[in-house]
């Protein structure tokens, strides 16, 4: 059964469809919101909430906005894992995180690692195909919590230029990965 | 900002590297701009592979759970405020019937009183949770357990049950859940803390381990016997009349081989609960 089956059902009470979804979707959340928050224990967290999450809006899943689920899913869980990471960040100077980011982890680390699957070999190539600083501005953005601002304030460039670069990465990765799932 | 200025914002709200005004004013704008949705349409999904290219399972002890509270939780979604995620081991037919083994548990705890003793007579919703409660200052963890109840008088709402708080009972409506609950916490089975809905603090998120008392203090008198056996965190499995089910928890649960071989590491059985004889 696809997810989007799945989820039908599990809008309707089936707790055997979500656990099945369950199975679809845990690693992908988990996967996406270890990216962005980094601490596991708060990735668990944040993967917690947003299953259930899921749960509680399943019958909001709506195949004419979001065809898949999980990528209905997984705008949900990055949305969740920015909010955290921007809430933990709200009393703290925001260019100061910008800065620090540079001493924990340089911005292209991200990508380097846990490279292994095929999903990742071929995203992995696929921002390849990208300029560098689109493949910086997305990766900042999606990865690392940035906002544009920050991201153009990291990357000393204009601000109206990362939007443009964002928008043109997603518009090259879109034809690069084509419909793959 | 401008109209001309809010298109080339699509990619940037896509990755969510927009702040909540310009969030806002995309959103606003999006209903009349087809373009703009189709871009967001599209650049969704694109976005969605960059986080499956991350896909990582969550770590073994997340979410080892009965899956049966789901149904209890959909009925009160429009006003739950909080729940409760518990541990427990495998060995329930439907865990093993599932291949990774791995289904949330979801039980919808409060700390409202429900002054209607008939609470506790609805039909059970799943599988009780139990854990350990973990109080600050760490000492004299107890031993929880939480049942959800279909309400015998409210029709699809449920009533929860929180027991073991020193040996009490506290009960709470899934319609009347208050903001502070208790969460169970994964990683380490058992633990319970409270959550808050909306944005933490770091000092929030630091100071919540656990504040069980505020519990306590609103809680019922005890009107069943619910001593608190100590040291073990299971999951019943086998089905008890709701009459000795209080006490009968601690010795008729069947915890998975391998869960209890990790809790018990860490916390020797003493199985000394008198109480629970009268079911073994």
């Amino acid at each position: 059964m696809t997810p989007e089956e799945l989820i039908g059902r599990a809008a309707a009470g089936d707790e055997r469809a979500f656990a099945q979804l369950y199975d679809h979707l845990a690693g992908p959340i988990h996967g996406t919101v270890q990216a962005v928050l980094r601490a596991p224990a708060l990735a668990e967290e944040v993967t917690q909430e947003v299953l259930l999450e899921i749960w509680r809006k399943a019958a909001q899943f709506d195949p004419e906005r979001t065809p898949k689920v999980r990528t209905w899913a997984l705008t949900i869980a990055h949305r969740r894992a920015i909010d955290r990471v921007r809430s933990e960040q709200a009393g703290r100077d925001r260019q100061d995180r910008a800065a620090r980011l540079d001493v924990q982890r340089p911005y292209d680390e991200a990508a380097e690692e846990m490279l292994s699957t095929m999903d990742e070999e071929r995203v992995r190539r696929a921002l390849g195909e990208l300029t560098p600083l689109q493949r910086e501005a997305v990766e900042l953005a999606y990865y690392h919590g940035l906002t544009y601002r920050e991201v153009a304030e990291k990357l000393a460039v204009a601000e109206g230029s990362v939007k443009t670069r964002i928008r043109d990465g997603l518009v090259r990765l879109r034809a690069a990965l084509g419909t793959y799932r | 900002m401008t109209t001309p200025d809010i298109h080339t914002l699509v990619g940037a709200y896509v990755l969510d590297a927009v702040d909540d005004t310009e969030r806002t004013a995309f959103e606003a704008h999006l209903p009349a701009c087809p373009a703009c949705r189709a871009a967001v349409r599209e650049f969704r999904a694109t976005a969605a592979l960059l986080g499956t290219a991350r896909a990582r399972e969550p770590g073994r002890r997340f979410a080892r759970t009965c899956s049966t509270s789901w149904a209890g939780l959909r009925s009160c979604r429009p006003r739950l405020t909080a729940v409760g995620l518990a541990v427990a081991g495998r060995g329930a037919p439907e865990l093993d019937q599932h291949p990774a083994g791995q289904l949330l548990g979801l039980a919808a705890v409060g700390d409202h009183v429900s002054d209607h003793g008939q609470d506790r007579t609805g039909q059970l919703v799943g599988q009780p949770l139990e854990g350990r409660s973990v109080p600050p200052g760490g000492e004299g963890d107890q031993p929880l357990r939480c049942e959800v109840r279909r309400h015998p008088r409210r029709p699809g709402a449920k009533a929860c049950r929180l027991t073991g708080m020193w040996g009490r009972t506290a009960w709470t409506t899934s319609d009347r859940l208050r903001e502070q609950s208790w969460y169970l916490r994964p990683q380490e089975p058992g633990t319970c803390f409270p959550r808050r809905r909306g944005k933490q603090t770091s000092a929030h998120t630091q100071s919540r381990s656990l504040r069980v008392n505020s519990i306590a203090s609103t809680e019922a008198p005890p009107r069943q016997a619910t001593r608190a056996p100590a040291a073990v965190v299971k999951r019943s499995s086998t089905r008890v009349d709701s009459e000795s089910r209080s006490r009968a928890w601690h010795s008729r649960g069947t915890p998975s081989s391998r869960m209890r071989s990790r809790i018990s590491a860490g916390s020797p059985s003493c199985s000394t609960d008198t109480t629970a004889n009268s079911t073994g």
